[in-house]
């Protein structure tokens, strides 16, 4: 068993790193008291590293707890976690050297049903990006496939696609989980949460869900690490990551970026060439192939 | 009151009766999700051991209530209620309801928007047979096969429901329908609870103080979907906004989860991190509210357990305290 072999080189690692007293701290999984699914654990002492799980149910991505430790922490890192901590470098939240990445080569999580968890589905990087030290996987396919996602949503036709996405957020109930469970939704003050000026009216209707999924969209355009946080998280089961999937195909078409790939690449969000592409902008350039516009 | 007898074959031409005159809330499947909401079909009502995603609080409490409408010459709303039924509703959600009447009824203050949500809503309880992965109503002292906090208590026994009848609401419901007393009212099936109930009982200096809140709360993400869920969370916030040129107030569920909660005007924050949150959520419901109203806020209802994307568990949280109480 592949993730049986994984297990045990993380437990090495990690004991060794906690023997040696290198960090304070690692991010891993263990088992959650209900359907024994993996749940978030902080290992902090070599005893712990007897309850580390990893198999096929450790989709929470780790990353997002690392705003909290900056420092003297080690992570357990799938690709995706990995693509994460890439960003927040790039966004300088963190510091490459504070942190310790185990990196694990991942053949993708299952979700409760047993069937591929959302991100997992659709997956094109299975090889963490940036690690310290790096636990492989011998069924991972050799490389990663980083060709952008040009499986477009179907519907064309503006309309179309508005309704589609109305009759999704009908579900929502503006819980917000998306946001926190999103690694990249780390705004000390959320536009969602503000009072002065109000962007929601107080109603619970398809406007504030709106506002708050396409606003949450365009914040994550070319951020999104596809790890599925968001939709796994989401109590109504709102199929929330097509919109964003959508602006991040967009992104790397555009742009030629992808998020948390490459950690010498320049956000698509950070920089500015005088000769980028404006499609969709007032007074941009106008051009049938992009945005459906 | 009198028992009687439902026959299963029956239940769809009960239903059709009753949507002429009540909005009917039952547990349905939207997607993949069973919800309680409002039904047009009795074909659509799911009755079976299933647990809706979020409690019928709802119904009760809406999430966004418009309670007001004011201003010069601006002829106050009609602040009609429809009559509702609320169906299938179990024995965990019907005890957190009881908890919600305390609340917003039984205090210093009655809260007029809830009582008359009360008051024009008939609730129709329905007995459980089997815990789902996550449930500890058991570990909270509840009978999951009866409960008589409704108006009517529905048991299934195959090809019938043994439908109990507590109030004159219930009563109402089914009258003119001939149907047929139940011979001798079954026995009410019980829960056995050997491990003694959970509930945190001690000092609460003690418990705020010498619980280490930070560790217990450290996989928490602050979403805060566990208070949207919860049947028996009920804080909640007031917003003013214009509406074509009149003014309106809103009544929205707040949580306690999220750091506005209690940011002050001037910026300062006395729950500034989820530390402080946490552990407010716990000994909110189950140290204040029985200190106030003598329930314990929490029903065992497990929505908070299976809907948590860190895999927090508020039973063995609160077991974890009680342990530690006793050590210290």
């Amino acid at each position: 068993m592949n993730f049986e072999k994984q297990r045990n080189e993380i437990a090495a690692i990690c004991n060794t790193l906690l023997g040696e007293g290198r960090v304070k701290v690692i991010l891993g999984f263990t088992c959650g008291e209900y359907e024994g699914n993996a749940i978030p654990f902080f290992l902090r002492k070599r005893e712990d590293v007897d309850k580390l799980k990893w198999d096929d149910t450790c989709t929470p991505n780790l990353a997002r707890y690392l705003m909290e430790k900056k420092e003297g922490a080690a992570v357990i890192a799938k690709a995706c976690d990995a693509r994460a901590i890439v960003m927040y470098m790039a966004e300088n939240q963190i510091n490459r050297d504070n942190v310790y990445i185990i990196g694990v080569e991942c053949e993708g999580m299952k979700d409760k049903d047993g069937m591929p968890a959302p991100g997992c589905r659709e997956c094109r990087v299975k090889i963490p990006p940036v690690f310290d030290i790096l636990v492989k996987n011998e069924e991972t396919g050799k490389q990663n496939n980083i060709a952008t996602d040009t499986s477009q949503n179907g519907e064309a036709d503006l309309s179309e696609k508005l309704k589609r996405f109305q009759n999704e957020i009908k579900k929502c109930i503006l819980c917000y989980s998306c946001r926190q469970a999103c690694y990249g939704c780390y705004c000390e003050s959320c536009f969602m949460d503000r009072n002065i000026p109000n962007w929601l009216s107080s109603e619970l209707d398809t406007g504030s869900k709106m506002m708050f999924h396409l606003g949450r969209a365009m914040h994550l355009a070319g951020r999104c690490v596809e790890c599925g946080a968001c939709e796994r998280v989401c109590p109504s089961g709102v199929d929330i990551r097509y919109l964003i999937k959508e602006i991040t195909g967009f992104c790397e078409e555009l742009y030629g970026y992808q998020a948390g790939v490459n950690a010498n690449d320049i956000p698509a969000l950070l920089s500015f060439k005088q000769n980028d592409r404006e499609v969709g902008f007032v007074g941009g350039e106008e051009d049938g192939s992009c945005c459906g516009t | 009151m009198a028992h009687v007898v439902v026959p299963k074959n029956r239940l769809n031409e009960l239903l059709e009766g009753w949507m002429k005159n009540y909005r009917v809330v039952a547990p349905h499947r939207n997607g993949k999700a069973l919800v309680f909401e409002e039904v047009k079909k009795a074909s659509d009502v799911i009755l079976n051991d299933e647990i809706t995603y979020k409690s019928p609080k709802e119904y009760l409490f809406p999430q966004v209530e418009k309670i007001m409408t004011f201003g010069d010459g601006v002829e106050p709303e009609s602040t009609e209620v429809r009559k509702t039924i609320v169906l299938g509703v179990k024995t965990c959600d019907l005890e957190a309801l009881k908890v919600m009447t305390a609340v917003f009824t039984k205090g210093k203050y009655t809260d007029t928007y809830f009582e008359k949500n009360l008051n024009n809503t008939v609730l129709i309880g329905l007995g459980c047979r089997a815990e789902k992965p996550g449930c500890f109503c058991n570990a909270r002292g509840l009978n999951k096969a009866h409960s008589q906090a409704c108006d009517m208590f529905l048991t299934d026994s195959g090809d019938e429901y043994m439908a109990e009848i507590l109030t004159c609401k219930g009563e109402e419901l089914l009258e003119g329908l001939q149907l047929e007393e139940a011979p001798s009212p079954a026995a009410i099936p019980q829960d056995d609870n050997q491990a003694g109930v959970l509930e945190i009982d001690g000092e609460e200096n003690v418990i705020f103080n010498k619980t280490d809140w930070a560790s217990i709360s450290e996989k928490c993400l602050g979403c805060g979907t566990c208070t949207f869920i919860c049947p028996t969370c009920h804080c909640f916030e007031f917003k003013d906004t214009v509406l074509e040129g009149v003014p309106v107030r809103y009544r929205c569920w707040d949580s306690c989860m999220y750091p506005k909660f209690t940011i002050h005007a001037s910026g300062h924050n006395p729950r500034a991190s989820k530390k402080e949150r946490y552990r407010q959520r716990i000994m909110h419901k189950y140290l204040y509210v029985k200190q106030n109203f003598g329930y314990t806020a929490c029903t065992g209802c497990g929505r908070c357990i299976r809907s948590c994307p860190a895999g927090m568990n508020i039973k063995s949280v609160v077991t974890e305290i009680m342990e530690n109480l006793k050590n210290s």
